[in-house]
């Protein structure tokens, strides 16, 4: 199993990723500890967005959250490319590892990439002072683990088809999903009711979460839970649907 | 077994760890910060925490200076491996429901020795509206899930302490000694914080020795419990879940403990400090006491 997470890692080229990683959090610290406090709050412009640290933050974590599903789709083409999963069918290897590798990999990716945006707010909040911007940042953070969990639910859907039909077919079940979503956003945006983005406010909602403690606390604890039985569902029916069709092609 | 180099890796990665951790510490100390100044822990206080993550980078360094091989599970290994086979699942389990149980107990044995101090209004004074009474109870278990999604600091920490020096002291000293020496050692490395006021603040009886002594006592019994799970399990990591939930405390007592009511000895924060961990190191000296053998032959 090591070895198949290994070659993964090499897949995506992950000791240039760490390195970027570990780029980027100096680079981080650094123009943090440059720029104590908040650019907008000295200059009483009262505008978050003037922060280029705000912003820097906020890059390297939407950074973040994007590679995973760039990853699914490249240990999965690096497989193909050089066939891996026949060579594994040779091996004294459980009949499921080739699958549980491809899960388990993108399950410490995703965890480490949680622990770096954990990191990097930190870091971000280390020298902030007590501002808007790092009012924005802290609460930003609450959501770090819904954002990853989309990304683990992201691979829960991908992952099963890139493994089962290949990347290329994977891929264009993957555009055809996203372009469902996005005519299903379509439609709304014409005949839905746009009224409710009218008067969106984001103070109104971190009140709402304030005076909803007890929803905000249940849902902190079940959307990770959810997201891992998700997750190994996903992975349960790919073991599931893939040993069917190998019985098929072995007559 | 090489013993003169065992040796010679272990104080390679001492080194490393409270050279990068004293470092970072130090810096904060010297910088005029003090732990939670304000009674809120502030950004600088948690930026400090990241020194956390200094042992792992010392074994990691230790283990390419010394040229030991980073590998991932097996024999001299990082224990980086997980395994749910032969019940190995079970010390994943334990790891996360131990910390709840010894707090709840250490903070019910608190309440008998302090019973002036239970509020049940306490709550509303931390801010915790009646109708979000739900909250609390629920508290625990919100603690083991983001104890065990955010444990990556614990991390830091175990991949050191667990999964480098522990067994190499195993190795050279034998379990007994190693749980206690590594224990001592593990204790004094938090020094300069507690010397801040982390864990007790800085206002208790024989400040800052007797929180030094605390300190190193409760990383011995940690450490016993630690050092059986990562052992029984083969990996670091319910050492680390363990460790991470641990940090939250997770407690559902906890929030009807008023220490506002508290006079003289009761209110010295090492004291009720010792009180709360003794059911933690009953549990240590159990476990011990059954398994030490089977973690000799490991």
């Amino acid at each position: 199993m090591a070895g198949l997470l290994y070659k993964d890692f090499v897949g995506i080229k992950g000791k240039r990723i760490i390195w970027t990683l570990i780029g980027c959090t100096v680079l981080l610290i650094i123009v943090r500890l440059a720029f104590p406090g908040n650019v907008a709050a000295a200059t009483e412009t009262g505008d978050v967005r003037d922060s280029f640290v705000v912003m820097l933050t906020l890059l390297f974590i939407a950074f973040g959250f994007v590679l995973p599903s760039g990853w699914t789709a490249a240990i999965c083409k690096n497989d193909e490319k050089y066939k891996t999963r026949q060579f594994t069918r040779v091996l004294p290897l459980d009949k499921n590892a080739y699958i549980a590798s491809k899960y388990i990999f993108i399950g410490i990716a995703v965890y480490v990439l949680y622990s770096m945006e954990t990191m990097w707010i930190i870091i971000f909040n280390s020298v902030a002072g007590d501002n808007a911007s790092r009012e924005l940042i802290s609460a930003f953070s609450q959501f770090l683990p819904v954002f990853c969990g989309i990304s683990l639910l992201l691979a829960s859907i991908e992952l099963p088809f890139f493994i089962m039909l290949g990347v290329k077919k994977g891929s264009v079940v993957k555009i055809a999903l996203l372009e469902g979503g996005a005519f299903l956003a379509i439609v709304y945006l014409f005949f839905g009711n746009l009224k409710v983005f009218e008067n969106f406010d984001i103070n109104v909602f971190v009140s709402w979460c304030q005076e909803h403690m007890v929803v905000v606390t249940l849902y902190s604890i079940l959307s990770p839970v959810l997201n891992l039985v998700v997750f190994l569902l996903s992975y349960r029916i790919t073991c599931r649907v893939s040993k069917n069709r190998e019985v098929e092609i072995d007559g | 077994m090489d013993k003169k180099l065992e040796a010679k890796r272990l104080l390679v990665y001492l080194a490393f760890a409270f050279g990068f951790t004293w470092i970072v510490f130090f810096a904060y100390i010297l910088s005029g910060n003090i732990w939670a100044a304000d009674g809120e822990i502030s950004g600088m206080d948690q930026f400090v925490s990241l020194g956390m993550l200094c042992p792992t980078l010392a074994m990691l360094l230790a283990r390419y200076v010394t040229k030991e091989g980073f590998a991932v599970t097996g024999k001299d290994s990082m224990l980086l491996g997980i395994s749910f086979k032969d019940k190995k699942w079970l010390y994943f389990v334990i790891a996360m429901l131990l910390p709840w149980i010894y707090f709840e107990l250490g903070n019910g044995l608190f309440l008998l020795f302090s019973p002036q101090a239970f509020d049940a209004d306490y709550p509303a004074t931390l801010g915790i509206a009646d109708n979000e009474r739900a909250i609390l109870y629920m508290q625990p278990i919100a603690m083991i899930v983001s104890g065990t999604l955010t444990s990556f600091a614990a991390f830091g920490e175990e991949a050191g302490w667990r999964g480098y020096m522990m067994p190499k002291m195993i190795n050279l000293w034998g379990v007994r000694k190693a749980v206690v020496i590594g224990g001592v050692i593990w204790g004094i490395w938090h020094w300069p914080l507690t010397y801040v006021g982390h864990n007790f603040g800085m206002e208790y009886f024989g400040y800052p020795y007797t929180g030094f002594v605390a300190m190193c006592i409760m990383c011995v019994f940690m450490g016993m419990i630690l050092t059986y799970v990562t052992y029984k399990s083969g990996s670091i990591w319910p050492a680390v879940i363990l460790h991470a939930i641990n940090n939250a405390s997770p407690s559902i007592l906890q929030y009807f403990i008023n220490r506002d009511k508290l006079t003289g000895w009761q209110a010295d924060s090492v004291i009720s400090f010792l009180i709360y961990f003794i059911p933690m190191m009953v549990i240590g000296i159990f476990i011990f006491s059954v398994e030490r053998k089977q973690i000799v032959m490991l």
